[in-house]
């Protein structure tokens, strides 16, 4: 997103228009579908793609969601969101999706150019098989069925003038994340790799699973700088981040000796869902300091 | 904002050396100005220090001079005003006018013995409401205290304006919430989204198709949903785009 001038507003008009013409497409195919199959038709096809998208994302082991969540609710609210995610996108063209937590650059580009697709599939179905209900009479209708590819083709062109608006407009070096590939934890280890601190340390807002395959990096980073931060306490260490850092990433965190030095009760908390609350917390790490700086 | 005198039009040509406090006053309006149109307080410094080149002079040789800017532009932007305020209450007004509207248009489908539409929407509204509360949940389910607080607000229709103006402000996320204010304000409108409005836009295309006399209230209506949704969701693009957690 440019930040000032014309091309702010270009991105802007172009979102609005995306957003339109993907809302007001969508709705016309489901709209014909049902028209030709019933609402069961309708349905099933949102059926289908819904699959296909989740099978993606299954198959490209991007399937869970960025949101640290408590165990055995993840799972779900990884599908609740997905599916969320993927219909808002099918029908407004929701341009957040692109990102790598959520849908993806290319899938998103290419859900778009299926949805924009689909519109014609749909009327072609409806000029082959007309209405397949039976025993309903149709009468003179204000929009008539021959308008329904002027309309189509309208809003796939102004669907088009408002992804070139979106492409052109937005920042040069921010283009390829229109069809990038990237997965959600290749994005993760993206911003590990960015060598920022700052940066680096984001991947903690992340579920654990997204940096779970390089974690000896992160402990071998976190044993570097541990000591440096504690001393300079950078203003990006916040509690709450803190808090978010997994105790046995921490310099010691896996240390016996350290955990026998916790009282009883930090240790329970520090093994049951509450591990990361403050007082548990903040006895780990100083009784980790300790031994690190000993 | 002063006078347009030919001394101030001259400003954009002036060099730093040359500037009068009267400049220092139109270029103080001219960056308030510039903060208003652009997303960021970057984006305003940027396109102000192109069109008063002496300031960007200023700028080149003074390398105080962009922090500062930035963050006095910051502070203005996130300050809480009376006008964000009325930002705020208008987002949950028209939450519940949005509701009010949904439950008169149910109503009308009941009494005209269109009891399967009728109920078809009724639980779209009710699945919305339940997505969002199951969402506040989740936020904020480390606090059980707070929970309880944005589940109220959830259930009157007043959360929107507590989500707005967070993020207006430029809210710190709280040590208890799992993600920032912005993400929260997003992921709640796209609850609403996904199971009320985007449902609603189609059953009343399926119903524009199927007219047969031009009803052109009808129309209109279907046109200014698509218009709120298109909006809604460009909107929650560009607030999570200009973020500063995102950026």
């Amino acid at each position: 997103m440019p930040l000032h001038g014309l091309k702010l507003v270009v991105v802007k008009w172009s979102m609005y228009l995306l957003s339109f013409c993907q809302l007001l497409g969508k709705s016309l195919e489901m709209a014909i579908l049902v028209q030709v199959g019933g609402k069961s038709l309708a349905i099933g096809v949102l059926e289908c793609e819904m699959v296909a998208y989740l099978l993606y994302k299954v198959v490209r082991g991007d399937f869970r969601y960025w949101v640290p969540m408590p165990r055995g609710t993840s799972l779900a609210l990884s599908l609740i969101e997905r599916v969320a995610v993927k219909v808002i996108c099918d029908f407004t063209g929701f341009l957040h999706a692109r990102h790598p937590y959520e849908m993806g650059g290319f899938y998103w580009l290419m859900n778009m150019v299926w949805t924009q697709a689909s519109v014609f599939g749909a009327i072609k179905l409806k000029e082959e098989f007309g209405r397949g209900v039976e025993g309903e009479e149709v009468g003179e209708r204000v929009v008539k069925e021959e308008y329904y590819l002027t309309i189509a083709t309208v809003l796939l062109l102004l669907w088009f003038v408002a992804l070139l608006g979106l492409m052109f407009g937005s920042e040069e070096e921010l283009r390829k994340t229109f069809y990038s590939m990237m997965s959600a934890e290749q994005y993760t280890k993206a911003l590990f790799d960015s060598g920022e601190d700052e940066i680096m340390a984001e991947i903690f807002d992340d579920h654990p699973s997204y940096y779970a395959s390089f974690e000896d990096e992160i402990k071998e980073w976190l044993g570097e700088k541990w000591n440096d931060w504690h001393a300079s306490r950078p203003g990006w260490l916040t509690e709450e981040l803190i808090e978010r850092i997994p105790v046995r990433l921490l310099p010691g965190g896996e240390d016996v000796n350290v955990l026998e030095e916790m009282d009883e009760e930090a240790k329970e908390k520090l093994t049951s869902n509450e591990s990361r609350r403050n007082s548990s917390i903040e006895q780990l790490q100083r009784v980790s300091t300790k031994h690190y700086f000993e | 904002m002063i006078g347009n005198s030919e001394e101030l039009d001259g400003v954009q040509r002036a060099t730093s050396a040359v500037l009068t406090s009267r400049h220092g006053t139109y270029l103080g309006a001219s960056f308030l100005s510039e903060l208003d149109r652009a997303a960021t307080e970057e984006g305003a410094l940027a396109s102000w220090l192109k069109k008063h080149p002496a300031m960007n002079e200023f700028s080149a040789n003074h390398e105080f001079f962009k922090p500062l800017m930035l963050t006095v532009g910051k502070v203005i932007r996130h300050t809480a005003t009376w006008h964000k305020l009325g930002l705020s209450i208008g987002a949950a007004l028209m939450s519940m006018i949005d509701v009010a509207t949904d439950v008169y248009t149910i109503s009308i489908y009941r009494s005209g013995g269109f009891h399967e539409t009728a109920d078809l929407m009724t639980l779209l509204v009710l699945l919305s409401l339940a997505l969002q509360l199951a969402m506040v949940a989740a936020v904020h389910h480390r606090k059980k205290r707070k929970m309880m607080i944005e589940m109220f607000g959830t259930v009157t229709f007043t959360k929107p304006a507590f989500n707005k103006f967070r993020v207006l402000t430029n809210a710190k996320v709280e040590s208890h919430a799992i993600m920032p204010p912005v993400s929260e304000m997003m992921m709640f409108k796209m609850c609403e989204v996904f199971s009320e409005s985007i449902p609603m836009s189609v059953i009343q295309v399926v119903n524009v198709l199927e007219i047969e006399e031009l009803d052109l209230l009808v129309v209109g209506a279907l046109l200014t949903s698509v218009v709120f949704v298109a909006e809604a969701v460009s909107y929650m693009t560009y607030m999570k785009d200009i973020s500063e957690v995102s950026r």
